[in-house]
């Protein structure tokens, strides 16, 4: 697969992340609006959203709006650019670096989170490079980690 | 294939058949694949308990293949030639009426050569008379089509190749005393009405197909081979044995007959053309059945010889089932993470 185009697509879709820009908290746009943080999560990834609260409200909001973002990318891949857990794994890295360093939404580390992440996406993607065949488990991951962070 | 007799009608009374001229004996009626809804329906139970989808239009959103193929041209055939070569094409001619498991291991080699090209599966060791000889084995699964004669079914082949024997590499099996260096009739009707024992059976088990899926249009087809998946294919269409200038043959005559799809051709030009989009047809009588031009419009590449394109028009009518996958051959593992290293 082209790996140019892989970065292509993960840009675009860091790209929306800016085309949302008047939806992403106030810090990260210079104005005072309020940050709507869920405390009522019911879902199953507990431990994320344990570590997740003790981060910065509008960083979880970024973070959040990252995962639908990357999400919608593999819904919307139409052209095979995201057919293996490979491309699916520096998909779900590439839109973390650019929501986190390159789009420098986010300045704070937060080990704990980053380790529940990294657990999640790695049950889903197993650890051989394969054929995605279950897009939509593909797909409910970063919608899942999404909804756990925010 | 509406107007052939049903397997189970005639399967009790089917003749080994030999000859030199497989073109002749298919063209004069020969019967060497028939449709079978009862397979077709075990083939989609085993598909559903092994937790595949018989749908290509699931399938194809499942995998993001949904328009993969559209406007392209997808050549299965240029992965198999960059894994094995181009002598693993057209492979030995067949000399029974065993075209139904020549289209399943063209179908499977098709996909599996897909899987090492895009780096996702290790490439086993083949000897360079194994690739003349089509790299995988037809003999073993056809030991399960369930009768001494010959002639089967492709779902029944495929539910097979999900069981029993899938990629069979050729190459001597001592331990069994199954010699499958090279294609032989002899070998391929060592069993038929009553299969091979669990023993002997072994050696052969390893490399199955994971799932299979149901095209029935174009775009089904079109896409999942432009993302790697080969299609078995069972129908009644004969075609001309001279192609035309874009590596065309039209219909003529009846054959029923199993021809793998190979590559698919969507692009406008064609469509321009022809009407339509095409499929390569990997036929299994050998390189020297038909002729005309192989080139690949707009390419500098050529379809192997004995193959042909066929309009979709005139072969939508026939049974198309994609081969997901090949078990075995470890996948490349994943590289580890860098999350923690992000966030």
């Amino acid at each position: 697969m082209n790996d140019d185009r892989l970065r292509f697509l993960v840009l675009a879709a860091a790209l929306g992340l800016v085309a949302v820009k008047e939806d992403l908290p106030s810090k990260l746009l210079g104005k005072p609006k309020p940050v709507a943080v869920a405390d009522d999560y019911t879902g199953p990834l507990t431990r994320l959203h344990a570590a997740a609260v003790k981060m910065a409200p509008e960083h979880r909001a970024a973070m959040a709006e990252a995962f639908n973002q990357g999400a919608d990318s593999v819904r919307d891949d139409n052209t095979g650019l995201i057919a293996t857990t490979r491309q699916w794994q520096r998909a779900m890295e590439g839109i973390l670096q650019f929501a986190y360093r390159d789009g420098g939404r986010i300045d704070t580390r937060y080990p704990d989170v980053a380790l529940a992440i990294q657990d999640e996406l790695s049950k889903v993607a197993g650890g051989e490079e394969v054929r995605i065949t279950d897009r939509q488990r593909f797909i409910d991951c970063p919608r899942n980690l999404a909804a756990a962070v925010k | 294939m509406p107007d052939l007799p049903f397997f189970r009608n005639v399967k009790d009374s089917l003749p080994h058949s030999s000859w030199e001229d497989p073109a002749a004996a298919y063209s004069s009626g020969y019967v060497g694949a028939w449709p079978d809804p009862e397979s077709t329906e075990r083939l989609q139970d085993a598909v559903m308990r092994s937790g595949g989808r018989w749908n290509a239009e699931d399938v194809a959103y499942q995998i993001g293949a949904v328009g993969q193929g559209a406007g392209k041209l997808s050549l299965l055939t240029e992965a198999i030639a960059a894994v094995f070569g181009r002598a693993a094409m057209p492979g030995p001619a067949q000399t029974i009426g065993d075209c139904v498991s020549h289209n399943l291991r063209n179908a499977i080699l098709g996909t599996y050569a897909a899987s090492v090209s895009a780096g996702l599966k290790g490439k086993p060791q083949v000897t360079p008379e194994a690739v003349t000889q089509g790299v995988f084995a037809t003999e073993v699964p056809y030991w399960w089509r369930g009768h001494s004669g010959d002639g089967w079914n492709c779902d029944e082949a495929l539910a097979v190749a999900m069981k029993h024997a899938g990629a069979v590499i050729r190459q001597n099996y001592p331990d069994v005393r199954v010699d499958l260096s090279r294609y032989s009739a002899k070998v391929a009707h060592k069993f038929g009405a009553i299969p091979p024992d669990r023993t002997t059976a072994a050696p052969f088990g390893n490399n199955l197909v994971t799932s299979v899926t149901r095209c029935r249009t174009w775009e089904e087809c079109r896409d999942l081979v432009a993302a790697g998946h080969a299609l078995s294919s069972c129908g009644s269409e004969g075609f001309s044995n001279r192609r035309d200038d874009w590596g065309v043959s039209r219909r003529q005559g009846r054959w029923a007959h199993a021809m793998a799809g190979m590559a698919a051709d969507d692009r406008p030009e064609v469509h321009r053309r022809y009407g339509c989009g095409l499929i390569l047809m990997g036929q299994s009588w050998g390189p020297n059945w038909n002729e005309g031009p192989r080139r690949i419009y707009g390419t500098n590449l050529d379809i192997p010889p004995g193959y042909f394109w066929a309009l979709w028009d005139e072969v939508k009518a026939r049974s198309w089932s994609a081969v997901s996958d090949v078990n075995g051959w470890r996948n490349a593992p994943l590289r580890p993470w860098k999350v923690t290293e992000i966030v």
